[in-house]
């Protein structure tokens, strides 16, 4: 049985301890609140920023969030109550004696009892000292209002500035993305099949997602050198020099033809329009085909004759061009990089070579005259294989095509690359990609016409915007001369002149790193070397 | 039994007091000896005391065994003794015309055994002790002498003359109820002394309870509950003089090679007892065990050797397990 007295002052006790508990618990939470939170305000003020409230508030929540846990946790039973006013009031263990014989019947448990009853009438729960803990309130409220004052102090003019560099980066990353996304979706729709079966729209939709949204201009910096690096690497992949050259020399040997129709496909060659190009040849072929000779007309015979002799005509500078580039030079067509594999394994001055032996062939075998079904076999066989190479050329034609016309737009993205460097670098207050893009379609509007004329192709000419320097490339300084010994075989010059090649292009590579340099200058200093290195090459 | 425990409390604090009174007639101070010497009395346990020469030591035992109106005898321990000197022998007797060995009992055939200077025996005779102090019984020759109760030794010890001595074994310490170190009295107590004993007369000291009421004494103080938390508190306190456990302090476990036995667990709650009671409580304080914590436990504890090197007192190591308990 429970004794009343000793339970109503053991209750007395237990919220009295507990009560200072919490007093206690709360002058230190507020101690360390206000030491927090100075710290917190000290740290940002000491770099010069403007003390978030935000955190103050979560640092605030967390201490009385512990605090009241720690309450909790400390929280004391009445065992542990009795046990502290037995030492506080000096009661020598009577109450947490008692409270174990409460339960217990014997005489001397009730002696105890009434003892411990008799004991504690003279006693006040309130006799149990509670101190206010009010110097650690007050000194975490001292902190505490310091780290407020601090919070009102608003950011050091330099901060000011990084913070809105970084806004301003990001919305330009943004606006960059954005512009870049368009500018792709547009540049896609453009391209012709011939483009997309050597330019992925996929992969290129997979750049401009790789450009994140950054509050640091260096990262935005390197992202966007990142894809220009991409965008350069896919251009030197769209390469084919070797075969333009090869295109080029037969274009030479063409124009020397006394034929219209060869001179007409030379110059097409020259002008890198291989679409027509192939268009021209495959008209050629056409006219000079052959089905049955037998069984024509003597003269719809004679004027395939005649258009046999005008193919002949072009096949054989053609392939007299190819035989000139050398065997030597041959092999290399076939192993450079970025050249076009054809199906059969022929490079283009194998196909040109084989097609004119075919026509060659073919001729031959109609000067015998015998269109008897077993002797013009020989002859079939001759048309079948020129059909089958011409038809191997004219599709690497359609490829450097396709290359041609993919490397410009690459390049248009690339100039558009270094407009959005500029923009992030705060060179520039606009970007305008999509409306650079535009600039030169679209057209007027609709009734508005004018009388310019436009050429379609570019101008692939080095001496195009930098006479001066190209034409010392191209002409016979020393080093041009230094270049050709190296490539006819001497050895030793051929290595110096690729290791300096190697260090054009690493000193090219670390100046348009440099952070110092305009992005106008460095797009010049790439376009330059880039050059260079074309026309050693070509040598 | 048929007393009510509130009187036979009130009347143990009674013959207590009247006992003390009696022994403070001769006896100048030592209020703390003479009560622990009491308390050990009325729990039934034996007491070394410990001290230099002429402190009273032998005195007190003197005047308790008058107060007491038991039977009292006192052995002066020597190297030379022997162990039937102790405990008794068998003597050749002739009796009605038959000759036969007849038991003569020793000494330790009394209530109240003054052990004087004890560690002065050697081992073997100390060691006939043993028995005797635990068993209260005495064998020899195969036959076994019980000894009437109460029985009490109350050995003493000079610690500061070693040669010659033989420490008591700790087996033999550990029978001891409480070890109490006698000191020198104060100013006032040192005069008080000289003018009680200085005269041709002496304070006559009379009986004031006998063996009966010891024992009643004893039963009575065994009827004092605890509760669980201050028995936690004294196994704590004991606990905590052992190295080994992980509460004990770093004191203890530098300086300690063995801590107190459960025998000084039971010493010590059963001298907590007669405190509370001599309080007038029915239950047991912490503060009870705290006081008697260093009487029972100063002589069961072994030293390391690096306490012994550097001279730590038990006492110290004690009040150390007593503050790390709470």
């Amino acid at each position: 049985m429970k004794n009343e007295g000793i339970q109503k002052f053991l209750n007395e006790v237990t919220r009295r301890l507990n009560r200072g508990l919490a007093w206690r618990v709360a002058g230190w939470a507020v101690l360390i609140t206000g030491i927090v939170l100075l710290a917190h305000a000290i740290i940002y003020r000491l770099y010069g920023m403007e003390v978030p409230w935000g955190g103050a508030l979560v640092i605030s929540f967390y201490a009385l969030a512990i605090g009241a846990g720690v309450w909790l946790i400390r929280l004391r039973n009445s065992n542990e109550c009795a046990l502290v006013a037995d030492k506080e009031l000096d009661l020598k263990d009577s109450l947490t004696s008692a409270m174990e014989f409460e339960e217990k019947n014997s005489e001397v448990y009730k002696l105890q009892l009434k003892q411990t009853e008799n004991l504690l009438s003279g006693k006040k729960a309130g006799d149990l000292k509670v101190e206010l803990p009010t110097w650690s309130l007050v000194s975490g409220g001292v902190l505490a209002a310091a780290a407020i004052g601090l919070g009102f102090l608003p950011n050091s003019e330099a901060v000011q500035q990084r913070l809105d560099q970084e806004a301003l980066t990001e919305s330009r990353s943004e606006e960059i993305k954005t512009e870049l996304e368009k500018y792709v979706e547009e540049f896609i729709k453009e391209m012709s099949a011939d483009e997309k079966e050597v330019l992925s729209p996929e992969e290129l939709k997979k750049w401009v997602k790789d450009l994140k949204r950054t509050k640091d201009q260096k990262e935005a910096m390197r992202q966007l050198a990142r894809f220009e690096q991409k965008v350069t690497e896919a251009m030197s992949n769209m390469e084919a020099r070797k075969d333009e050259e090869a295109m080029k020399a037969a274009a030479a040997e063409l124009a020397k033809s006394d034929q219209a129709a060869a001179r007409q496909l030379g110059k097409k060659l020259e002008l890198k329009e291989f679409k027509a190009a192939e268009e021209d040849l495959k008209k050629l072929a056409e006219a000079a085909e052959l089905k049955d000779p037998g069984k024509m007309d003597p003269k719809e015979l004679e004027k395939k004759l005649e258009e046999l002799k005008k193919l002949r005509e072009a096949t054989k500078r053609m392939a007299n061009a190819a035989r000139k580039r050398g065997a030597g030079q041959k092999k290399k067509l076939g192993n450079a990089n970025g050249q076009m594999a054809p199906g059969n394994g022929k490079d283009m001055g194998q196909l040109m070579d084989a097609m004119d032996a075919d026509a060659k062939g073919l001729q031959g075998e109609i000067a015998k005259g015998n269109w008897k079904k077993g002797d013009w076999e020989k002859g079939m066989k001759f048309e079948k294989n020129f059909n089958k190479n011409l038809k191997q050329f004219n599709k690497n034609l359609r490829r450097m095509n396709g290359r041609n016309l993919a490397k410009r737009r690459l390049a248009d993205l690339r100039a558009g690359l270094n407009k959005a460097q500029r923009f992030a670098n705060g060179q520039a207050q606009a970007l305008g990609l999509a409306q650079g893009k535009r600039a030169g379609q679209g057209g007027l509007k609709p009734g508005v016409g004018n009388d310019r004329s436009k050429r379609k192709e570019r101008d692939e000419s080095p001496e195009v915007g930098n006479v001066a320097s190209l034409e010392g490339q191209k002409g016979v300084g020393p080093s041009i001369t230094a270049v050709e010994e190296a490539d006819s075989g001497t050895g030793i010059s051929g290595r110096s002149g690729e290791t300096k090649a190697r260090e054009f292009r690493r000193q090219m590579e670390s100046f348009v790193r440099r952070d110092d340099v305009p992005e106008d200058v460095k797009m010049g200093v790439k376009k330059y070397f880039e050059r260079v290195h074309e026309v050693s090459e070509e040598k | 039994m048929t007393e009510s425990i509130e009187a036979r409390a009130g009347e143990f604090a009674v013959t207590f007091k009247k006992i003390t009174d009696e022994v403070g007639k001769f006896i100048v101070g030592q209020h703390d000896i003479i009560e622990n010497v009491l308390i050990a009395v009325c729990c039934g346990g034996h007491v070394l005391l410990e001290g230099v020469p002429g402190l009273g030591k032998t005195a007190l035992v003197n005047t308790l065994a008058e107060a007491l109106d038991l039977k009292f005898s006192r052995i002066q321990f020597t190297p030379d003794l022997l162990p039937s000197d102790v405990v008794g022998t068998q003597v050749l007797q002739e009796s009605e015309g038959h000759r036969g060995l007849k038991f003569q009992p020793g000494p330790v055939f009394c209530n109240i055994l003054l052990a004087d200077e004890i560690n002065r025996a050697t081992p073997k005779t100390q060691a006939a002790l043993l028995e005797t102090m635990q068993e209260k019984r005495v064998t020899v020759a195969n036959e076994t002498h019980p000894i009437g109760l109460p029985f009490f030794v109350l050995a003493t010890q000079n610690p500061i003359e070693n040669d010659g001595t033989y420490p008591l074994p700790e087996a033999q310490l550990d029978r001891f109820f409480f070890k109490l170190t006698v000191e020198l009295p104060n100013h006032d107590d040192f005069a008080e002394i000289l003018n009680r004993t200085g005269g041709n007369t002496l304070p006559k000291i009379g009986a004031v309870a006998n063996g009966d009421d010891i024992i009643k004494l004893g039963e009575t103080l065994r009827e004092i509950p605890i509760a669980s938390e201050i028995q936690d508190h004294l196994v704590r306190v004991v606990r905590n003089t052992h190295p080994q456990n992980e509460k004990a302090p770093l004191k203890v476990k530098t300086y300690v090679r063995h801590g107190a036995s459960p025998r000084a667990a039971q010493a010590m709650l059963s001298a907590a007892r007669v405190r509370a009671l001599l309080d007038g409580r029915f239950h047991v304080a912490r503060e009870d065990v705290d006081a008697v914590a260093v009487p029972a436990m100063r002589h069961r504890l072994i030293l390391s050797f690096e306490g012994e090197a550097e001279g730590i007192s038990p006492d110290e190591l004690i009040k150390s397990a007593i503050k790390s308990a709470y």
